[in-house]
């Protein structure tokens, strides 16, 4: 949609000045010897109504009262606040951030998110972002391209990128570490049976053929730890192996754990499942792949 | 007291840096900003003023001036006039001796801008002559004036050069430090000193200038 917009309608290589592209510079580049007023004007053509914009803008970042002070003078908040002001007060026909959230603490990102959506609401813009974080692109965004080496790899809502990428890479991206190559075994109504290193259930999956090599993964959070002592309830029937575990990672809220065995998996549980199970380095642990969050990709 | 050499020396100067102040600035921004073929071979060429002595720059300012000099023989056929030892010839001189100076901290000091702040003013709609004018010029001010001062005032003392094309005349072109040489040799020593003590003046403002513009932020 973008790309029509800025290639078919007008001829490629126009020169910047007369793109009409909003852009905001990763460092923000605003004018240090210019005032936060000077710097938000800078752009505007001619001096008509002038007040009346900026006083939108200021609005609109609620940056009231920094009118007269210097870039220097400006917390990385502001500054940044400053430099999308700037960049839209002309009225640009679409906005490009280039890892806007790259250099902010948290708490600034998150002020950050909530002013580009204000803007989206006000000003009515495509906003093309530009990011190395799946989490930054999953929380903001309508549309999704992932690009690699130069061409695109994937276009898809959120959604359809989280839970169903198209290639090895894409899965990589959105934390589907745990990657394994199989051959369709057998094809049933609503499931295929995939031969890994063990026998795999997986969803039904349109246009495979038996004996056609594909790759499968799952999300190390879709991996269920389930008791030796307790009967398999139904849900965890399927896709049962086990393994020794040889690394367990605190992340805070979840644990990260690492086994070797059937497969070698990459497992993230919440810490009172962690605790309630009595995990440790060195135990072997039975585990569950849910059949309904395997997913294929033919490549 | 003749004044003369004084006024003239002063006149001189400051024309030279008029044109050293546009045509430096220009060249340096060229310098800094643009890649092309022959970039290396302006820079050298615009720098050739300052390392070879000011007579053989005033000796090539002749070959290209004189009256059946390269560009001088056109303007002489045509008006009948040449250059050669007027006060204009003087400016011509001290203009090519002091640009190099200008260029190299003129070029130093673009460089030194940071050239997203220029591509900020491009994304905002602003033509490359409105971004010099706007932001890259008044965030290289220092050193540019800077340069500036320093060019002022090796004009002003500009001797090599300009006694090779402007010649010696008194009253006529007869700067300062050629003044000093005429009034030393013929005896003159009280006018000589006069001159002297002006010019270390001059030369001692100008090091106190420099330094407390490169020192305030």
């Amino acid at each position: 949609m973008v790309i029509h917009i800025l290639i078919l309608k007008k001829k490629i290589n126009i020169s910047p000045q007369k793109r009409n592209v909003g852009y905001l510079f990763q460092n923000y580049a605003l004018f240090p010897h210019l005032t936060v007023e000077e710097n938000i004007i800078f752009g505007l053509h001619s001096r008509n109504n002038t007040k009346e914009k900026m006083e939108e803008m200021l609005d609109i970042f609620e940056i009231h009262g920094l009118e007269k002070r210097y870039p220097s003078q400006l917390s990385g908040g502001q500054r940044q606040r400053i430099a999308l002001a700037r960049a839209l007060i002309t009225r640009p026909k679409i906005l490009l951030l280039d890892e806007p959230f790259s250099s902010l603490d948290y708490v600034v990102r998150m002020r950050l998110r909530r002013d580009l959506r204000k803007i989206r609401e006000i000003i009515k813009i495509p906003i093309l972002l530009i990011t190395h974080n799946p989490v930054e692109a999953y929380t903001m965004a309508d549309t999704i391209i992932v690009y690699r080496h130069g061409g695109i790899e994937q276009t898809g809502t959120p959604k359809e990128i989280f839970s169903k990428p198209i290639s090895k890479n894409v899965a990589k991206l959105v934390g589907m570490n745990n990657i394994f190559k199989g051959t369709v075994l057998e094809i049933r109504t609503d499931e295929v049976v995939i031969q890994s290193q063990e026998k795999i259930i997986a969803p039904g999956t349109e246009g495979l053929e038996i004996g056609e090599e594909v790759t499968w993964c799952i999300r190390p959070d879709q991996v269920m730890v389930v008791r030796e002592d307790r009967p398999l309830g139904k849900a965890v029937a399927e896709n049962v192996f086990s393994g020794k575990i040889t690394e367990i990672i605190s992340k805070g809220a979840t644990y990260l754990l690492f086994i070797d065995g059937d497969f070698n998996l990459e497992i993230e549980m919440p810490s009172h499942a962690f605790e309630r199970l009595e995990i440790e380095q060195g135990k072997t642990i039975r585990v569950s792949l849910k059949k309904a969050a395997i997913h294929i990709i033919k490549e | 007291m003749d004044y003369s050499p004084l006024v003239l020396s002063l006149w001189v100067s400051a024309l030279a840096t008029s044109i050293i102040a546009v045509l430096g600035t220009l060249i340096a921004y060229v310098l800094a900003r643009k890649r092309f073929f022959g970039r290396a071979m302006l820079d050298a060429f615009t720098t050739l003023p300052m390392i070879l002595p000011p007579t053989v720059t005033g000796y090539y300012l002749i070959i290209l001036l004189g009256k059946n000099g390269i560009i001088g023989n056109y303007i002489y056929k045509l008006t009948g006039w040449s250059v050669m030892f007027t006060w204009q010839a003087a400016v011509i001189a001290s203009t090519v001796v002091a640009i190099p100076i200008m260029i190299k901290s003129a070029k130093a000091a673009i460089e030194s801008v940071d050239i997203e702040y220029e591509k900020a003013a491009f994304t905002l709609g602003k033509s490359e002559t409105q971004t010099f004018f706007l932001v890259t010029l008044p965030l290289a001010k220092k050193g540019l004036i800077a340069g500036l001062v320093l060019s002022f005032a090796r004009a002003l003392g500009e001797f090599g050069a300009t006694i090779m094309v402007a010649g010696n005349i008194p009253e006529k072109t007869s700067t300062m430090p050629l003044a000093i040489y005429s009034a030393f040799q013929s005896g003159e020593d009280q006018f000589a000193t006069t001159l002297v003590i002006i010019l270390t003046a001059v030369s001692i403002a100008v090091i106190y200038i420099t330094t407390r513009i490169s020192r305030t932020d």
